[in-house]
């Protein structure tokens, strides 16, 4: 039972961590807390499944919803980072806030407020071990984000991206300075942060079959919270948060009930915020007001 | 009467140590320059007597009083106010709005300060302001935006400011960068005014003009340290000063 | 006046009461994402103080405004050492702490809602919204108004002229609970029926996004930022499904193009030269 229960809540952890990766990187590299994730994620989800309704073979929809997505994402940088960028901070977060509710309600006006529930591509497939069942999509999700966030840090740690994205998260003007086309990296990073969270959507809507306009909110606060716990500004706190707050969640479930998660998982937050702001691997630095 | 003592003043930032045992006194009334290279570390001792920064070693004195322990925020109490390198004031708000904002700590407390500006002490304080606006002769520019006045107004406007904390020791952080000939000569006016007034003073710039214009003493910093102090004349004499700010080697003055 | 427009002013009293909730801490740059957690807290004290243990509405109103308070008191005093976007993440993490302890709570209805039994119209709704912005005037118009700007701009300048910076903004943010407390306590007595989950994260959300398209510089931007968004609804009749969007897309423009939002101080001088 235990065992079970760890393993769903790693499963579940996965999704929280690619979106607490996506929120990381605007966060860490850009100073810029992005509240279009909810949106992204949702815009991959969503879409996924609303292009196979449309009749399209499951991997055009996947691929068809992160290019909506990813193009989304790419507009959200040319109408807040790019223009607010050196100014107070809370500007680009209010008009991420602004496309969140853009994107939702946009989709909302074309297919409705209704949950969707979106067949499995893979059928009812899962593996036993012992007493333990693994429901293979979740699996796949699992070591897939595990995967694309050792590929990630690989990329950021070695490629001329890598060192682009590095080098204007110290400072934008530094980076220039240096050579850097800011206005050409920071779209890529958009555009890759962008990506993880709508992948994180797809995988969401295929683990859990079931899809709305409004499905980013609840799985990107948590997203947030792990980010938070882990560290704002550290991908493998981002990691650690996401899969610990999977894990919180499935024993929440099982000791208290499903009413109860919310509670739990912003009580630990607002006592993270409170207690140790800079979460397990965070930089004191980060978020607050500089001299 | 020393009014103000740095003694042994150390900083360092990430292992480089940028203010090196600086020592220096300023007398009751009197107008030091702080002169030096860029980088020599001006600003930052600005910065340390202020309480932006901690030093790592060293004390502050004002009037007998260590600044160092003391919060940033209560400094003003003392007698300490200053003006900035890169002006701040707030733009959306109007110029006798932002030099009232210099008269916090003579405001009262939380209740008088939720009345509005011209009831009670606020008005009494407003008066005092329109005072010193019109002395500086900007009476003309106190309704308007902060943001919407010309560069060289806005530099007065902070000096302004500055002084309706009546401070017994003022900071003024390149008071001229910035400003025409014209301004310039308006601005050395109003600060002669105002040190007359009996007004300590404490200057960075980098006009000597300027500088021999107003203050009766100068020191030069290099590379955080105390190279030289004297009149501004003999400091502008001083074979170390003019190596320190042409990088010239000693022995070449030693024949010039 | 019909039944209509009396529904709509009321909705619109309401907002505006929760625009300058959010205005206050938003003037001294502070983001509250937790406000409908707030008037949730209003919502619940006052009804079950008027239901439960009847009281007198005006009386359990009050107290529902005055719990609210407390907990901004409370949350404020723990969050506000942590500055910057740390306190939107708090107050996010609030909104959904109280939302889940109402669901939980059987002896509020959990789940299922609490009915209000008291009732009251819109006269008593107006004349708290009416109060409501006269202090945001009066506030505003103090040292204490000019010092809140002062800090949104310029934080560590304005602490250097002696400006006890954490505690006016722990006053501007208890204000602004109280005031969305009573948002939710007079919304919970003229709706006679509240539920947990109507004060979502995303009504906070769309509270600061009305005060910011409004403007937070001056005292008419909440008021111009609730009535904007109130009314663009009726404008647009038939096609209520576009408000959001709509709205979301004035907001994304306005931050674009003027990120001051619709009313600015500067805009308000001309104005007043003008006339």
């Amino acid at each position: 039972m235990v065992a079970q229960q760890l393993v769903n809540g790693l499963m579940l952890g996965a999704i929280y961590m690619m979106v607490a990766v996506s929120f990381t990187l605007f966060f860490g590299c850009l100073n810029f807390l992005n509240f279009s994730v909810p949106a992204l994620f949702m815009l991959g989800g969503f879409l996924t499944w609303a292009f196979v309704q449309m009749g399209m073979p499951w991997v055009v929809a996947v691929l068809g919803a992160l290019a909506v997505a990813a193009v989304a994402s790419l507009i959200v940088e040319r109408l807040t980072w790019r223009i607010q960028r050196g100014g107070p901070p809370l500007i680009p977060l209010v008009s991420s806030l602004g496309f969140l509710i853009l994107f939702e309600n946009l989709v909302l006006v074309r297919w409705g407020s209704d949950a969707r529930s979106i067949p499995s591509p893979f059928g009812d497939a899962n593996i036993r071990i012992g007493e333990v069942v693994l429901g293979v999509p979740q699996l796949a999700c699992l070591v897939v984000a595990i995967g694309l966030v050792f590929g990630l840090q690989f990329l950021l740690a070695r490629s001329k991206l890598g060192r682009g994205i590095r080098s204007v998260a110290e400072s934008p003007e530094t980076a220039t300075i240096l050579g850097v086309e800011v206005n050409k990296v920071v779209p890529r990073l958009f555009l890759l942060a962008g990506l993880f969270c709508a992948l994180a959507g797809v995988m969401f809507s295929l683990s859990y079959q079931l899809v709305s306009p409004f499905m980013g909110d609840q799985v990107a606060l948590k997203g947030l919270a792990a980010m938070v716990l882990g560290g704002m500004g550290s991908v493998w706190g981002a990691v650690i948060g996401g899969l610990v707050i999977g894990l919180i969640e499935i024993f929440a479930i099982s000791a208290l009930s499903a009413d109860h998660v919310s509670v739990v998982v912003y009580g630990l937050l607002l006592a993270v915020l409170i207690v140790r702001p800079t979460g397990l691997f965070g930089d004191a630095g980060l978020g607050q007001q500089k001299l | 009467m020393t009014l103000f003592r740095i003694e042994n003043l150390r900083k360092s930032f990430g292992g480089l140590e940028v203010i090196r045992g600086v020592s220096l006194e300023v007398a009751q009334g009197q107008r030091l320059a702080l002169i030096g290279p860029n980088g020599a570390g001006k600003t930052t001792v600005f910065n340390l007597i202020n309480g932006y920064y901690r030093p790592d070693e060293g004390r502050i004195l004002l009037d007998g009083q260590d600044l160092v322990p003391m919060a940033p925020r209560l400094r003003i109490r003392h007698g300490l106010a200053r003006s900035f390198q890169n002006i701040r004031l707030i733009p959306h708000l109007t110029v006798e709005e932002n030099v009232l904002l210099g008269a916090h700590i003579h405001a009262g407390g939380m209740l008088a300060q939720a009345l509005p500006l011209f009831m009670g002490r606020g008005r009494k304080l407003r008066e005092q302001a329109r005072g010193l606006l019109e002395d500086a002769g900007l009476t003309a520019h106190r309704g308007a935006l902060a943001g919407s006045l010309a560069y060289g107004l806005r530099k007065r406007v902070e000096v302004v400011r500055a002084l309706m904390a009546r401070p017994r020791l003022l900071l003024l952080d390149e008071p001229c960068a910035g400003l025409n000939t014209q301004e310039r000569g308006v601005l050395m006016e109003e600060l002669q005014r105002i040190a007359a007034s009996g007004v300590t003073m404490m200057v960075v710039e980098h006009d000597m003009h300027f500088v021999g214009g107003l203050c009766d003493r100068a020191i030069v910093l290099n590379f955080g340290e105390k190279i030289a102090e004297g009149t501004p004349a003999e400091v502008a004499r001083d074979p170390a000063v003019i190596e320190a700010y042409l990088g010239h080697e000693p022995e070449k003055y030693a024949h010039a | 006046m019909s039944g209509y427009w009396a529904g709509i002013l009321v909705i619109l009293a309401i907002n505006v009461i929760a625009a300058y909730s959010a205005w206050l801490p938003l003037a001294a740059g502070q983001v509250n994402l937790g406000t409908a957690g707030f008037m949730a807290v209003g919502a619940y004290a006052g009804a079950v103080l008027s239901g439960d243990y009847e009281w007198p509405v005006g009386a359990a109103i009050a107290a529902g405004a005055v719990a609210s308070g407390l907990l901004a008191l409370l949350v404020g005093s723990a969050v506000l050492r942590t500055r910057g976007l740390y306190l939107a993440l708090a107050t996010l993490a609030v909104n959904e702490v109280v939302r889940g302890i109402l669901l939980n709570w059987d002896a509020v209805g959990g789940a299922s809602g609490y009915p209000v039994i008291a009732h009251i119209e819109l006269l008593p709704i107006a004349i708290a919204a009416l109060c409501v912005f006269l202090v945001a005037a009066w506030l505003g118009a103090s040292r204490f108004g000019m010092t809140l700007h002062a800090i949104e701009q310029d934080e560590t300048m304005t602490g250097l002229f002696g400006v006890h910076v954490s505690r006016v903004q722990l006053a501007a943010f208890t204000i602004g609970g109280v005031m969305a407390g009573l948002a939710g306590a007079l919304y919970a007595h003229h709706f006679s029926y509240i539920e947990a989950q109507y004060f979502t994260v995303l009504m906070s959300v769309t509270i600061v996004l009305s005060v910011v398209l409004g403007g937070v510089q001056t005292v008419w931007g909440p008021l111009v930022g609730a009535a904007f968004f109130t009314l663009l609804p009726e404008l647009f009749r038939g096609a209520s499904n576009w408000r959001y969007v709509l709205f979301a897309a004035g907001v994304i423009a306005i931050m674009a193009l003027r990120p001051q939002g619709i009313v600015t101080r500067a805009a308000l001088m001309r104005l007043r030269r003008a006339a």
